[in-house]
């Protein structure tokens, strides 16, 4: 079982793949190296419907990352806590019932981690490019430092 | 039925009814055609594993492993004993994952009267737990050999591109000792749910294999005498558009048939492992069956079924030389047809000498039972009674729809109900 693992979400089209990329992202970041395994978890997974549960049953804290559709403008970051998760609210993250539905079955079945945060970013279309636009990647650029520090402080402080 | 729920896919029912009979019934799938067997032509023989994965998101290793049993037939490839065990291991996982998910989040419900696995949730938390576990053992074994679960990669042509390391295996047979409590259980379990007497006649066609319980090889047969070799399927079965719906419909020698786990299960289940049949003989032996409410106890039986074989096929596991065998490309046609999890699924591929392909045909398991629900459906709401009120007729309707597990992302390469009362 990890302290914490931070998982991202996405399929391989386009906007959707931006989960993985801001755990590539992370796995780059010189700060977040010294933590082990034990500690922190950088997960990438392909639409993993209920399977995600089982990853969650293995962590004390989760953040999950996701493209969302919410109305935002495109490449708005988003973040909600725990008691924010409202399964009307999460329907609207690209993984759309399989997110919404795992988590909500989750919390019926008392299968989610004490803590656990959600993370999106904005998007419009999934389309079928291998990358993610531009204005994504720049999100995701931005969404990683954010999770970086989040990660550095649930170190130092926990949530 | 506007929309059917808890169904893979879009699809929708319209019925019309005159003086307390069923005129026209008629079940509409409306998602798109795929146009896969198109898309599939002119491409070389080295895509078509990855291309037909994404047919199904639920059932890709079906996908894989029937095309690639055509490519092989075509090219005249013989797979190795390892080979022939680890795509039997490989199958065993997708049956595990995908009756798991059936049963405890989409058929379950019905049985106990809840309108959704949430609210079977508050009631039974203990047996979703149950089915998450065996969901995760079974994408494990998936992911084994497939190098991930979803649209899984490791398949190749003539084999697998990477054997399993001897590690990876102890820990899953680890994990699959664990399960076979959870899945003797949930054969009890099941087993007792209320279940009424749907029973009438109806053809069982699936595989048949004198040495095992068949997902990979096997001749078809059906349980009024049809026994052939995979290669002579176009000459008794016809598929056939209907203009209601995309998917298309298909008929043995002119009737409705059922694929699936309760077809295999009538025409196999005499090559059960004998600890299946021990239990099935303590709850009282149902197999075979013409009630189609005994499809939920069928893929709970496959899903032990599958953790036994899977555990037999890999605790003597050793890695092997080479994970696959060489492919040499012929031109010809090939044939393919194993046990997707919702039954049948037969491939067709035709190749010229580079092994680029020529043309294809998919027949997969939903449409080939698309008539067989509507017969059952004609015969189901009858006796059920059509004098009642949409909101019931929806309600069995679905249900009667579900015990096929339709998976109609397949069936168009799938509620919202119309009753017209006359």
């Amino acid at each position: 079982m990890s302290a914490l693992s931070v998982i991202g979400i996405g399929s391989p089209f386009g906007n959707d793949r931006l989960g993985w990329e801001v755990i590539d992202c992370l796995k780059q970041k010189k700060q977040l190296k010294y933590l082990t395994n034990e500690q922190l978890d950088l997960i990438s997974l392909d639409r993993p419907g209920l399977n995600l549960l089982n990853f969650l049953q293995n962590t004390q804290t989760a953040f999950l990352i996701d493209a969302l559709k919410t109305g935002a403008s495109l490449g708005t970051l988003h973040q909600y806590e725990k008691k924010e998760i409202d399964p009307q609210f999460v329907a609207d993250f690209s993984h759309d019932i399989g997110l919404g539905y795992t988590l909500k079955m989750g919390k019926t079945l008392n299968l989610l981690p004490n803590n656990i945060r959600l993370y999106g970013i904005e998007i419009n279309e999934v389309g079928f490019e291998s990358t993610p636009s531009e204005i994504i990647k720049k999100s995701i650029l931005k969404l990683a430092n954010i999770i970086e520090d989040d990660i550095i402080n649930y170190f130092s402080q926990p949530i | 039925m506007p929309i059917l729920a808890r169904v893979e896919g879009e699809g929708a029912l319209e019925i019309t009814i005159s003086n307390n009979c069923i005129e026209s019934l008629q079940l509409k799938i409306f998602e798109p055609p795929r146009l896969f067997e198109k898309l599939l032509e002119g491409r070389d023989y080295t895509e078509i594993l990855d291309i037909v994965a994404r047919i199904c998101g639920i059932c890709p290793v079906a996908y894989q492993m029937s095309a690639t049993q055509a490519i092989e037939n075509c090219f005249n490839v013989s797979q190795n004993e390892w080979i022939s065990n680890m795509r039997r291991v490989f199958y065993c996982g997708e049956w595990i994952e995908s009756h798991s998910l059936h049963i405890h989040f989409l058929a379950a419900p019905d049985f106990l009267g809840f309108k959704s696995a949430f609210d079977m949730a508050n009631k039974y938390p203990d047996v979703l737990k149950r089915g998450l576990r065996l969901q995760a053992i079974g994408n494990a074994l998936v992911r084994l050999l497939g190098g991930r679960s979803v649209h899984p990669v490791g398949a190749c042509v003539g084999g697998f591109y990477k054997p399993p390391s001897l590690e990876s295996v102890q820990t899953i047979l680890k994990r699959l000792e664990e399960s076979l409590m959870d899945a003797e259980e949930l054969i009890k379990w099941v087993s007792s749910l209320p279940i009424e007497d749907n029973s009438h006649d109806f053809t069982s066609v699936s595989l048949f294999n004198p040495n095992e319980y068949p997902m990979n090889e096997g001749r078809i047969v059906s349980d009024k005498g049809l026994n052939i070799a995979i290669s002579e399927f176009e000459k008794h079965f016809v598929e056939f558009q209907v203009p209601y719906s995309n998917a298309l419909h298909a008929l043995l020698n002119g009737q409705p048939y059922l694929v699936g786990p309760l077809a295999r299960m009538n025409n196999n289940h005499q090559n059960l492992p004998t600890a299946i049949v021990k239990l099935l003989e303590q709850i009282g032996l149902p197999f075979p069956s013409n009630n189609m409410h005994h499809s939920m106890l069928a893929r709970a039986v496959e899903i032990y079924l599958a953790l036994i074989e899977a555990h037999r096929l890999l605790k003597n596991y050793l890695v092997p030389k080479s994970s696959f065998v060489e492919v040499k490309p012929a031109s010809g046609k090939g044939f393919g047809c194993t046990e997707a999890p919702r039954g049948l699924l037969w491939h067709a591929f035709e190749f010229d000498e580079k092994g680029v392909v020529k043309s294809v045909r998919i027949v997969p398991p939903t449409s080939q039972n698309q008539a067989r629900i509507e017969q059952d459906l004609r015969f189901s709401l009858v006796q059920f009674g059509l004098k009642k009120s949409d909101d019931l007729l929806r309600n069995y309707s679905e249900m009667i729809i579900r015990n096929y597990d339709p998976c109609i992302s397949c069936s168009t390469h799938f509620l919202s109900l119309r009753v017209n009362r006359l």
